[in-house]
């Protein structure tokens, strides 16, 4: 591969790998935000589990979340490190997925 | 001779000796790419180094150690921009509140008491609400909330006599609150009727209440009893849709009001029946929009505060049916929208220029009686208006409300709405 391509790729996946992040810390602060409402709202089944299992309140949904978001990127980043290829591949569709969770919270 | 071995992932070198036959396995973590014939061992090793696979990586190694720690630092800088991002809107959303729900306080007209809207604070909630708050300035008790259910208030005002609160809320709502017999709510007008009130006002014999929004004014019979078939109109007398209004105000004899609305392009203080909604009379032509109309309690002088800052004052004596410009030296413009008449209508107050000072004109005289440097430094100082002749109150967009002793032209109490 080209240092030129490497390059290409590699500021892809940086790319990628925060917005994966950016988006995850945005979908946190809404279910902040919407604290009071969010057990009527939200519409993740393991989301909803949590809610009920905290007794409505957010601190459970939103520990798992987090935690799920650093095990998630750590994952990724030791993916794309082994291969930088399969990285990618799963990086950017993950990437797009989240920016349409993105235009979903900001339209829906 | 060394020779090199290929087997799975180990690379062998063994050493052909006739004498002394041995080899020595070395894992190289490395595919050996082939076999060949080196005449030293280092060379051969080397040789595969040159192309080796990654390493097969086992959890908590140095790699998932330094994509955990990288992952944690993305997080919070994620974090902090988010953070940012998010005060900078609730701080913008925040002041388009204070826009939408200005604190705003009315006397009891029993000389000791008020009811006030509280402005909500800054805060992170998803919803932001005003509620109101009522104080009785003859006790030193903090002010009481109010637990009417009516959500967002935005506009009140109180009968003369004292027996009826006016609230209109954020959805078009306008209630009447009994406030001296069972505290009852009735709905004037609902939210289907109308939009954001921009203002309300009831008639000095508490029968009447005018409101205005943006489709115009309003007139609804408050005397319980006047219900028609149509739930929530069953108040409404009429409905002055034509002109685009932008504020009004009541005379007190109950039966004329004075507005500044928009007729064909030009902008016209004119006086309006109470009973029909008719126009009466065009006072004068303006040069811009009347931001607030005020009236003495004894309908003899009218004042003009335009969105251009200027203050128009006009008189009538009760005696005559025209109004003529009353000139007096230095009431020229003030920052903010205030202007009130003392109960016995020989003081006005208004705000200098910039917004700091209260300023109190003798009517009678036509000078300058008082100033009160109302130090609402990092707030905006939204109104005034009197308790009795001799005590006035002033409030800020920080809910702090101040009792000011007239002639001693200094605060005499503070109160904080907020609860």
């Amino acid at each position: 591969m080209s240092p030129s391509l490497i390059k290409t790729l590699n500021g892809l996946f940086t790319f990628a790998w925060i917005f994966i992040i950016l988006v995850s810390v945005v979908d946190g602060y809404l279910v902040w935000h919407f604290r009071a409402v969010i057990a009527q709202v939200e519409q993740n089944p393991a989301g909803i589990a949590m809610l009920a299992m905290a007794g409505g309140r957010v601190w459970l949904f939103l520990s798992a979340k987090s935690f799920g978001t650093i095990l998630a990127s750590t994952w990724l980043m030791v993916t794309y490190r082994k291969n930088a290829i399969v990285g990618i591949a799963i990086a950017v569709p993950l990437a797009l997925f989240q920016f349409g969770l993105l235009l979903f919270l900001r339209y829906a | 001779m060394t020779r090199l071995l290929q087997s799975g992932t180990q690379a062998y070198i063994k050493n052909f000796s006739y004498d002394r036959p041995e080899h020595e396995t070395v894992d190289l973590d490395a595919t050996p790419l082939g076999v060949s014939f080196v005449s030293d061992r280092e060379t051969a090793c080397a040789g595969l180094a040159d192309h080796p696979k990654l390493p097969p990586t086992k959890p908590f190694s140095s790699l998932w150690l330094r994509a955990f720690i990288e992952s944690l630092v993305a997080l919070i800088l994620c974090l902090v921009v988010v953070s940012f991002w998010v005060l900078r809107r609730e701080i913008n959303e925040f002041r388009a509140t204070q826009l939408l729900f200005p604190t705003y306080c009315t006397s009891l007209h029993d000389g000791k008491s008020m009811i006030a809207i509280v402005a909500p604070r800054l805060s992170f909630e998803s919803q932001r609400k005003t509620h109101l708050v009522q104080n009785d300035f003859s006790t030193e008790l903090p002010p009481t909330r109010l637990d009417f259910p009516i959500d967002n208030p935005v506009c009140i005002d109180v009968a003369s006599n004292g027996e009826n609160l006016f609230v209109g809320t954020a959805d078009g709502t306008v209630y009447c609150v009994d406030l001296k017999g069972t505290k009852s709510l009735t709905v004037l007008r609902d939210s289907t009727i109308g939009g954001y009130p921009l203002g309300l006002a009831s008639s000095q014999d508490g029968k009447t209440l005018v409101t205005l929004d943006l489709t115009g004014l309003y007139a609804w019979n408050v005397e319980i009893g006047n219900y028609e078939q149509e739930p929530g109109q069953g108040h409404q007398r009429w409905h002055q849709r034509s002109e685009p209004v932008s504020c009004f105000a009541i005379f007190p004899d109950s039966k004329t009001g004075v507005c500044c609305r928009t007729n064909q392009g030009q902008i016209e203080l004119a006086e309006f029946s109470i009973e029909t909604g008719e126009i009466k009379l065009i006072i004068e032509r303006m040069p811009s929009l009347i931001e607030k109309l005020t009236i003495s309690p004894d309908g003899e002088f009218l004042v003009c505060l335009m969105q251009s800052g200027e203050i128009n004052l006009f008189n009538r004596p009760l005696s005559s049916e025209l109004w003529k410009r009353c000139v007096i030296p230095g009431l020229g413009t003030g920052s903010s929208f205030i202007a009130s008449f003392s109960p016995n209508a020989a003081i006005l107050i208004t705000s200098d220029m910039d917004g700091s000072r209260l300023v109190a004109w003798n009517l009678a005289e036509k000078k300058v009686e008082h100033e009160f440097d109302v130090h609402y430094r990092n707030s905006v100082m939204m109104g005034c208006e009197f308790l009795d002749d001799n005590r006035m109150l002033s409030w800020g967009q920080d809910n702090i409300l101040r009792v000011w002793d007239l002639h001693a032209a200094s605060p005499v109490r503070e109160v904080k709405l907020q609860q």
